[in-house]
């Protein structure tokens, strides 16, 4: 059974928590849509970047290419910065001839 | 005789129609899907459902005609179900598939390097230095057989030597 000052205690810590989370929430990584790289290609560089599933990376990479975008990452401002700036490098899609460099994205306050 | 793209073109919206036609006749022409444009109309259960009956070899016809028919956002949060849970096995299902039907295998057993990294390709310098990530992502091993493979190179690279081993094949492409 909770008591008055527990109930008032376990609202604070939510409430600090919740503060705590939309901060390392603020901002967010969105990749764009081109049409010089595959699907293995978002994919993977997902995977590798955002420690993200295959399956998850998937639906990325299927959101990406019907919406022209989606957001892969949330988290601080120099996380998403460092995030975002390995996939503009990441490299061009080795599958198709004419890709000749990587995908971007931008970081954007959320 | 009609130049190829408007050949092309032809082929591709006689393809069209003909795979709208199977998309109307699994639906039963309830609604009626005349256009890729419908395919925007259909709710997310009908859209799913929809997918779920498409004959796999249609399945990337069928995300490809989504996306012509710019729905845009709303599709895609059709596509998932509009986040329900009654939606979800279908959900799961439709992206299950089509990640089957579209992705390379995660287990490639031949060498991505020589898979990828056509000796044709090997006048085209500026090609070549757009695949340098590419090709340090590479394990030490595929590495080197790579280089064995296509130059004189007799001292094995040591794991972490990618960067030395880039260098050495660009250098060996500069002296063609």
């Amino acid at each position: 059974m909770t008591t008055e000052f527990q109930s008032q205690h376990h609202s604070q810590t939510d409430v600090l928590e919740a503060e705590k989370v939309k901060t390392l929430r603020r901002w967010k990584v969105v990749l764009y849509n081109d049409e010089d790289h595959t699907y293995d290609y978002v994919v993977a560089v997902l995977v590798a970047v955002c420690a993200m599933a295959r399956e998850q990376a998937f639906r990325c990479a299927v959101e990406v290419d019907l919406t022209g975008r989606t957001t892969v990452f949330y988290g601080p401002q120099e996380e998403c910065a460092r995030i975002s700036g390995k996939i503009n490098t990441w490299g061009a899609d080795h599958r198709l001839l004419r890709s000749r460099g990587s995908m971007n994205s931008a970081i954007e306050s959320d | 005789m009609l130049p190829m793209s408007r050949a092309e073109k032809r082929i591709l919206g006689a393809m069209e129609k003909l795979v709208l036609d199977i998309l109307n006749q699994i639906t039963g022409g309830n609604p009626p899907i005349h256009e890729t444009k419908d395919l925007a109309l259909l709710s997310s259960r009908q859209l799913l459902e929809l997918a779920d009956q498409t004959p796999p070899e249609l399945l990337p016809l069928l995300v490809r005609f989504l996306k012509e028919s710019r729905g845009g956002l709303r599709l895609f949060e059709k596509l998932m179900g509009e986040h329900e849970e009654e939606n979800r096995e279908l959900v799961d299902r439709f992206f299950s598939r089509y990640f089957q039907l579209v992705m390379e295998p995660s287990e490639i057993e031949e060498n991505p390097l020589l898979l990828y990294l056509d000796p044709e390709m090997f006048h085209d310098l500026a090609l070549v230095q757009t695949r340098e990530g590419f090709f340090k992502r590479q394990s030490i091993a595929c590495i080197n057989e790579f280089l064995a493979a296509h130059f004189n190179h007799a001292n094995p690279f040591a794991p972490g030597e990618q960067d030395l081993a880039w260098n050495f094949f660009f250098s060996e492409l500069l002296k063609v």
